[in-house]
């Protein structure tokens, strides 16, 4: 009796694994009534009351609510690697994913991959004459607009007011900027020792692979890392190897930024500007305004230092929305009306605070809701925006690895360009 | 009847193994040899195509990849040593306590192995801060400059070699003192018999008979080793200027930044036979051939 007992248990408890396995996922079922759109979101927390999440759970209430027959499902996912491994382990499947937010130099990437159904199919005319040309520039891909421009982040400085005025500092305006010359001054005059001995310094700004702040700095002399058909590594000439120099004299050769420059990430340069108060200014992107602006700091923005080139220069990346190429053309077009709406003027009206950066249609002035805001807006028509290139992982290490050699002072910036030169070029075939 | 209850209890207990290794064929065993013919192609989401040993071509020719592979060798080498030395001498040095003692130095040296290596590594990031970390306040107190541990390309490796070793193995530690409780004491006496000293009795008596117990640490901290990735990843995510990148870290990159899941897994095969010749090597020099009997 005992020993039936136990193999009907185990043939029951058996049985059930290997039903469970077969089972259909509950997040494959389908409902005739309605479609229903994915949508991968980096930085949303399901529940979460950050600016973020809080912003696009509104905006994407309020587009159910005006299409009733279209169930959006958000997926958050982390800004880190480990979110761009959630979102290729969807898109293998290609069956839970449908809209993506990404930056514009991922988007070639995809496209190549042939995962993007292009958004110029689905852009109404309206919607061509309202997006700014430089942003669907930023868009296009082999000539055709594959994804939704939302909004560009300018690089600017970000000055702490109550430094500027005990060092004796003029901040300067977007019709006077520094020269690099005045921003290396003033910078000199922001690095003091403070009475109890703590040191302060006069400028910091990421300088982590993968997230470098400096990059307006890098175009300031004229140069450009790629030439303009995105055939050539033109970083190696003599505007693109001065700029660089520049950069890295500013630890090198005046002193007047932190020990860690060179090597140090976005959120350790916030906390030394904003909590530890030891770094006068910051070279950052419009995300930092909006942290120092909930923190009630009192900053400046400031434009960035002008060089050879004679003129002002920003650069940054655009936020945009891309649509995922599925058979289901139903599920396609909920996505691309979706994108279209978060692309719009109109949500930015609808939902309060979802403007994080300069928008990008002609009609959408949201953003510019202070005179820090109003300057960043100012400096977007002084972007170098690049073209973006697919480059694999290894060359993007080994760039960024030739550009840090030089901020680390191991090579001067001729040296380490002319190395990576070749390497790189071998990548733009 | 006997024998056929023997092989209705064989029957059965292949039986009750059976969930078992289906989940280790459909999750170790077949992902294992599908990384091999990964590894033979170019493998996207558009589908694979078979290049034959171009991904290997490629890994040959990459400095990176030579720079990995000589960061992670140099890494194992030098922390396995040291966890494998300070194991063995904490345990030993731990014989002569009382046994209360004992296990309260057991557990302080197991205690870090309770907290994760995510608490571990944000905590040596701090000591090593450049500018109020632990160290450089130390150097900054004693009249120094401050050393850019982290910051430094010539540094940044050594320094968390530095953090890596100066966590005791707890597990060793333990492994070690049970192994050491286990020998018979007839051999150590017989060595004081014969005028062994303490060295003498630790080269010759106490290390061969602890064998066993040091091949199982010293393959289960090379493969550790080896596989170094959420310690680099934290404290320094692979640099300054490559300094600190390691294998594991590449296959990651490769694979999830770059969607090359071929190269990914090119690299995860040299990986798994670096670590199989190693462990292989360790096994053919630490083989057991006695027994001893109490």
């Amino acid at each position: 009796m005992s020993q039936k007992f136990l193999r009907f248990t185990v043939c029951f408890v058996f049985l059930s694994i290997l039903l469970s396995a077969c089972g259909v996922s509950p997040t494959m079922e389908s409902n005739n009534n309605e479609v229903v759109v994915r949508y991968y979101r980096r930085g949303y927390v399901e529940g979460g009351t950050d600016v973020g999440t809080v912003t696009i759970r509104q905006a994407v209430d309020q587009f159910m609510t005006e299409h009733p027959n279209i169930q959006v499902e958000i997926v958050g996912i982390p800004w880190t690697e480990e979110g761009t491994a959630k979102i290729e382990a969807a898109l293998l499947t290609k069956t839970d994913v449908n809209l993506i937010s990404l930056a514009n130099v991922s988007l070639p990437g995809y496209v190549e991959r042939g995962l993007i159904s292009p958004a110029e199919d689905f852009m109404s005319e309206e919607d061509k004459a309202d997006f700014l040309p430089g942003a669907l520039e930023a868009s296009t891909v082999n000539g055709k607009v594959y994804a939704w421009p939302l909004w560009v982040t300018a690089v600017a400085i970000y000055g702490n007011n109550a430094l500027f005025e005990e060092r004796g500092v003029n901040i300067p305006t977007i019709d006077s900027p520094w020269t690099y010359e005045e921003f290396v001054a003033a910078a000199q005059q922001l690095t003091f020792e403070r009475e109890d001995g703590s040191q302060v310094y006069g400028f910091s700004t990421p300088s982590m692979p993968g997230m470098f702040g400096f990059l307006p700095m890098l175009y300031m002399d004229g140069g450009r890392v790629l030439s303009e058909d995105v055939s050539t590594f033109v970083q190696n000439q003599p505007n693109g190897i001065s700029a660089l120099q520049k950069i890295a004299d500013l630890s090198l050769k005046y002193h007047v930024t932190p020990p860690d420059f060179g090597a140090v990430d976005q959120a350790s340069v916030v906390e030394q500007f904003k909590e530890w108060q030891n770094v006068a200014m910051i070279m950052e992107t419009p995300a930092t305004l909006a942290n120092l602006e909930d923190a009630a700091f009192d900053f400046s923005v400031i434009p960035p230092p002008v060089g050879e080139s004679g003129e002002i220069v920003t650069t940054g990346g655009f936020g945009m929305f891309a649509v995922i190429d599925v058979e289901d053309e139903a599920v396609e077009n909920a996505s691309h009306l979706l994108a279209q709406y978060l692309t719009s003027t109109q949500v930015s009206l609808d939902v309060e605070g979802w403007q994080r950066a300069p928008g990008l249609r002609k009609s959408n002035t949201s953003y510019a809701t202070t005179p820090a805001r109003e300057l960043i807006v100012q400096l977007v028509p002084y972007g170098v925006f690049e073209p973006s290139a697919n480059i694999s992982s290894e060359v993007t290490s080994q760039y960024n690895a030739a550009i840090q050699s030089v901020l680390l002072g191991q090579k001067t910036a001729e040296e380490a360009l002319n190395e990576i030169a070749p390497v790189y070029q071998a990548e733009l075939k | 009847m006997k024998l056929h209850w023997k092989k209705s209890q064989l029957i059965w207990s292949y039986f009750f193994i059976l969930p078992a290794f289906f989940f280790f064929i459909v999750f170790r065993l077949y992902p294992l040899l599908h990384v091999f013919v990964l590894s033979f192609q170019k493998w996207d989401i558009q589908g694979a195509k078979w290049i034959g040993f171009k991904n290997y071509e490629h890994l040959l020719n990459s400095q990176l990849f030579g720079m990995a592979f000589w960061h992670t060798l140099l890494y194992t080498v030098l922390v396995v040593s040291f966890w494998m030395a300070s194991a063995f001498g904490i345990a030993f040095l731990l014989q002569s306590f009382h046994q209360k003692i004992k296990n309260l130095f057991r557990g302080l040296y197991y205690l870090p192995h309770v907290t994760g290596v995510v608490v571990l590594s944000l905590t040596w990031a701090w000591i090593y801060e450049p500018q109020i970390g632990l160290f450089n306040h130390v150097i900054k107190w004693a009249g120094g400059q401050p050393v850019m541990w982290l910051q430094d390309p010539n540094l940044a490796l050594w320094s968390i070699i530095l953090s890596s070793i100066l966590v005791i193995p707890g597990s060793g530690v333990i492994l070690y003192s049970a192994a050491f409780a286990a020998l018979p004491t007839a051999f150590e006496e017989a060595a004081e018999l014969d005028g062994a000293n303490r060295w003498q009795k630790i080269f010759f008596v106490f290390l061969p008979l602890l064998k066993p117990t040091t091949l199982y640490l010293l393959v289960i901290y090379t493969i550790a080793g080896f596989q170094v990735f959420d310690r680099v990843y934290l404290m320094t995510g692979g640099g300054p200027v490559n300094a600190t990148t390691t294998l594991m870290q590449l296959i990651y990159l490769t694979a999830f930044r770059d969607a090359n899941y071929g190269l990914a897994s090119a690299q995860s095969a040299i990986l798994f036979f670096a670590v199989c010749s190693v462990t292989f090597l360790t096994f053919r020099l630490l083989r057991v051939d006695f027994t001893y009997q109490v």
